[in-house]
């Protein structure tokens, strides 16, 4: 989510699990694709739901007043219920946001009613960083998962955009992370 | 009818408004820099997320109005 004031000089912001400590890097959403799917479903119901209505109306007739009104007022409410449960599924894609700062990976997820999720994972203590990108359709369009690995937990992200670049600038922050921790430790 | 259009238009503007109100309250903790962003998808901000808001609700009072006309 992008707010709308031009913030060039915002890169300590404040969000939900920060610490006053680390510094905002970037963050970034799911692919687009991930919304393909309910999209596609919305249009193919519409067009079912247009398809039986014209079907009922103009084929069958319906010539009581009240079936016609009744028809009509179900076949709008499906169609509404239809709608708002994409519109829900397309609020949903803009709460799952991942935030990178220089000492941790953030992984928030919150849906509009019943989730909640923030876990976090100290990015000195990855292990592995695995990225997989199987497909052709993953590769042509550029995303995929990783797969963090720290000493006792696992974070994975799933249709994660343009992955290459950001498994690059994950590999190269937890390399500085490590780095800093390192010359902390030492006497 | 336009009773009938009353109804439907109250009933879909509140479902619309609590959605948007909800999203809202939940999406004002993430908001992050533009250039920060690593997403395709760069193009809504809260602002332009309002006005697909209210333009669905728009369309859904338009479908219902439009087939109402030719039909009730």
């Amino acid at each position: 989510m992008v707010n709308d004031v031009p913030e060039s000089d915002h890169f300590d912001l404040h969000f939900q699990g920060r610490d006053v400590h680390e510094h905002f890097q970037f963050y970034f959403r799911q692919h687009w694709i991930r919304l393909l799917k309910p999209f596609v479903v919305t249009l193919l119901w519409s067009i079912i739901i247009a398809a039986s209505c014209a079907f009922i109306f103009f084929r069958l007739g319906v010539k009581d007043s009240a079936s016609r009104h009744g028809i009509l007022v179900t076949c709008f409410a499906i169609f509404t219920a239809i709608h708002l449960s994409f519109l829900l599924r397309f609020y949903t894609y803009f709460l799952y946001v991942i935030v990178i700062t220089d000492k941790r990976v953030h992984r928030i997820k919150k849906t509009l009613f019943s989730v909640d999720d923030h876990q976090t994972i100290d990015l000195w203590t990855f292990q592995d960083i695995h990225k997989w990108q199987h497909g052709p359709i993953q590769n042509l369009l550029g995303f995929g998962s990783l797969i963090m690995e720290a000493q006792e937990t696992i974070l994975k992200v799933h249709f994660v955009p343009r992955i290459g670049r950001i498994y690059a600038r994950l590999s190269h922050l937890r390399e500085a992370a490590r780095e800093k921790m390192t010359s902390i430790r030492r006497p | 009818m336009v009773s009938a259009w009353i109804i439907v238009g109250v009933v879909i503007v509140t479902l619309e408004l609590i959605l948007w109100m909800v999203f809202h309250r939940k999406v004002e903790g993430l908001s992050f820099p533009r250039e920060t962003d690593e997403s395709l998808f760069r193009f809504f901000t809260v602002t332009r997320l309002r006005l697909v808001a209210i333009l669905h609700t728009l369309f859904l009072l338009a479908v219902f109005i439009l087939s109402s006309s030719f039909l009730w």
